[in-house]
Parts: C-alpha cells; structure tokens; sequence
C-alpha cells in the first residue's frame, strides 16, 4: 500500500478518517516522477492527513497550503512523489479510533470486518 | 452459462464471456469518458477485481494518460495477491474490502463493476461474502441482486455530494436491469445508458454506464 492509497481509506465500521497507520515494514520503490500525476492527486487528497504523513514518517514539515497547479514550488512536488507514490507499507496495520485494527499483509490492507475475528 | 463449474477451478474466478463483453464496451467508451472528464478521471476503482482481466484491458487503453490511480478492490485476498505479483507501470493500488465501506467518499473518479449476478439462494450468498471462496464472485443471493442492491446503495450514499462520477456496471436480465437503472437515476441522479448486450446460453448480459450529471455538465 503506497501512502497515497492511506488517504482515501476510512474505518469501514465507524466510517471515520482518518485511520491511524501502524506499520512494521516500509518498502522504497523507486517510480518515475510524474509531476502531473502530483498535482492532479492533491486536490483529492486531505490535507492535513498528508502533512501528518510527512512528520510521521520524517519528510519533514510541509506548507500549510496545498500547492495548486501552475506552482514553482517543485521541491515540495518532489517530496510528495517520494512520500506518496515511492513509499510502500509492506506490513502493519491500520487503526481506528474504536481499537479496531486492519492488517496489512504483503501490501494488501485488509478492511473486511468479517475476517477480523480469522486474524 | 454454468458458473457452478468453475468450482473446480481454485483460488481466483477466470475471465469468461461477460468479462470480455464487459472489456470491449468500456474501452469501446473512451471517447465519451474522455468528454465527461476532461480528459480523465484521477481515480479508476474496480470492485471484485478477479482474475483482473477488465482493469488490465482498461488500464492499457488509458495508457495514454499516467495520471490515474488505478484501485483494485476485492474481498478475496487469494485474487488480490496474484493479480498484484504480476503488474508493473500504472499507478495500481490493492485493497481488500467490502465494496465502498472503506474508501472515504470522494470526487472525479470512475467505477467499474461486474457483479457476482447469479441468482443463488441466501446461503450461498453468505458463504461468498464471509469466507475467502469463489463463491463470492458469482454467488448473487436473491435474483442475483443481493450484493447489487448493497453496491448501489453505497454508490449513491457515498456519491452524493460527488459532481463527477462514472459506472460501468454489468447485469443480466434476471437481476431485472430497469429496476437497478431506476434506483441509480432516482437516488443517486445518474443517467443510464446501454452500451453493450450480448446473449450467452440463457442469459442475456448487458453493459450499462451511469454517470452523474451536476450543473456543469
């Protein structure tokens, strides 16, 4: 699961975002940068939860405001493909405010409630 | 077209006539979905992704544009699992879930559905969406339409307040298509639209793309 997926899941029981991310091996993947592809995502994206990524896993501090099209802010850019696209959690888990965990496995974030009470 | 005999084939549902019906009309498409999205959605999601024969297909005939985040759904981890271990290029995301329960709603994205369609008695449902079996990939309760009628409620509860959203959907004649139509233009504002149809043994498949009209359009 690359950092960028992280921001667009909820907790399927509470629907809460967004969930708190645990992981216990991250993987660098080496993509070709696609600068359109950043600045299309960022409107998608929360915010707030991509500056929280950023400290957590020591990007560093990133602006307030997102960058919009036609920025010149290219180091910022640059830092989200490395975070976003370029960072995979391999193993960990994914937490909701009620406890309720979600394990990644190989990649995969699994969000099936049913199989909780299997893991 | 009997699906119970791919039982004994394990693991992951291989692609049959409504995959690829389903493939040609969606990439047949692409004119009209490069209009409504100018030129393309950021966000393609596949729920029940299978043998991941449609998202490969579309994923190619997008080409064109690497600015889509391709997102593979399904609730069999076994699908999942293989279909990633042999992809490279896009931008492709796996996620096991339950339809739209964990995805936070969103906008400018395109969906792509083929549903487990066929009519089963409620226990056999069941056992699909519990247990990490291929019955989930054809296993459709009631008229087919249990895991349908789920879909189509969390599409409209999740898309409205979205202005830009694309379906491709598949039915079958039993799931009674003008009733599922119906639901998607009175509860989500989505005008319906047959794209493809084809008869295979005793069932009639048919393509359909629903798009949500906002203001601007």
């Amino acid at each position: 699961m690359r950092l960028l997926t992280y921001n667009f899941l909820q907790c399927p029981k509470t629907k809460t975002f967004p969930l708190i991310l645990e992981p216990t091996l991250v993987e660098t993947i080496e993509t070709e940068y696609n600068k359109e592809f950043i600045l299309r995502m960022i409107p998608r994206l929360d915010w707030n939860l991509v500056r929280q990524v950023s400290r957590q896993f020591a990007f560093g501090e990133l602006p307030q405001v997102a960058p919009k099209e036609g920025t010149q802010d290219e180091e910022t850019l640059r830092l989200l493909h490395k975070m976003l696209l370029e960072t995979h959690i391999k193993e960990g888990v994914l937490k909701s405010q009620d406890g309720t965990c979600y394990p990644i496995k190989d990649g995969i974030p699994n969000m099936l409630i049913t199989q909780l009470k299997d893991e | 077209m009997n699906k119970t005999s791919c039982l004994e084939l394990n693991d992951v549902y291989p692609p049959s006539e409504d995959t690829f019906l389903l493939v040609d009309a969606v990439t047949a498409d692409k004119l009209f979905m490069q209009s409504y999205f100018q030129p393309f959605p950021s966000l393609v999601v596949e729920m029940g992704v299978g043998s991941g024969t449609v998202m490969k297909q579309v994923s190619s005939c997008y080409a064109d544009n690497y600015a889509i985040l391709y997102l593979a759904t399904d609730i069999q981890y076994a699908a999942l699992h293989s279909f990633s271990s042999g992809t490279t290029g896009h931008i492709l995301e796996f996620l096991q879930s339950d339809l739209f329960t964990s995805l936070r709603p969103t906008d400018d994205w395109m969906c792509i559905f083929n549903p487990p369609y066929v009519a089963t008695d409620e226990e056999e449902y069941m056992r699909g969406q519990t247990e990490q079996s291929d019955v989930a990939t054809w296993a459709g309760g009631i008229q087919g339409r249990q895991l349908i009628d789920r879909f189509c409620e969390q599409l409209c509860e999740a898309t409205a307040n979205s202005h830009r959203v694309l379906l491709y959907l598949l039915l079958v004649d039993t799931n009674r298509p003008t009733e599922v139509l119906q639901f998607l233009r009175d509860k989500g504002n989505f005008v319906t639209v047959q794209l493809a149809h084809r008869r295979v043994g005793w069932e009639s498949i048919r393509v359909y793309r629903c798009c949500k009209v906002s203001h601007s359009h």
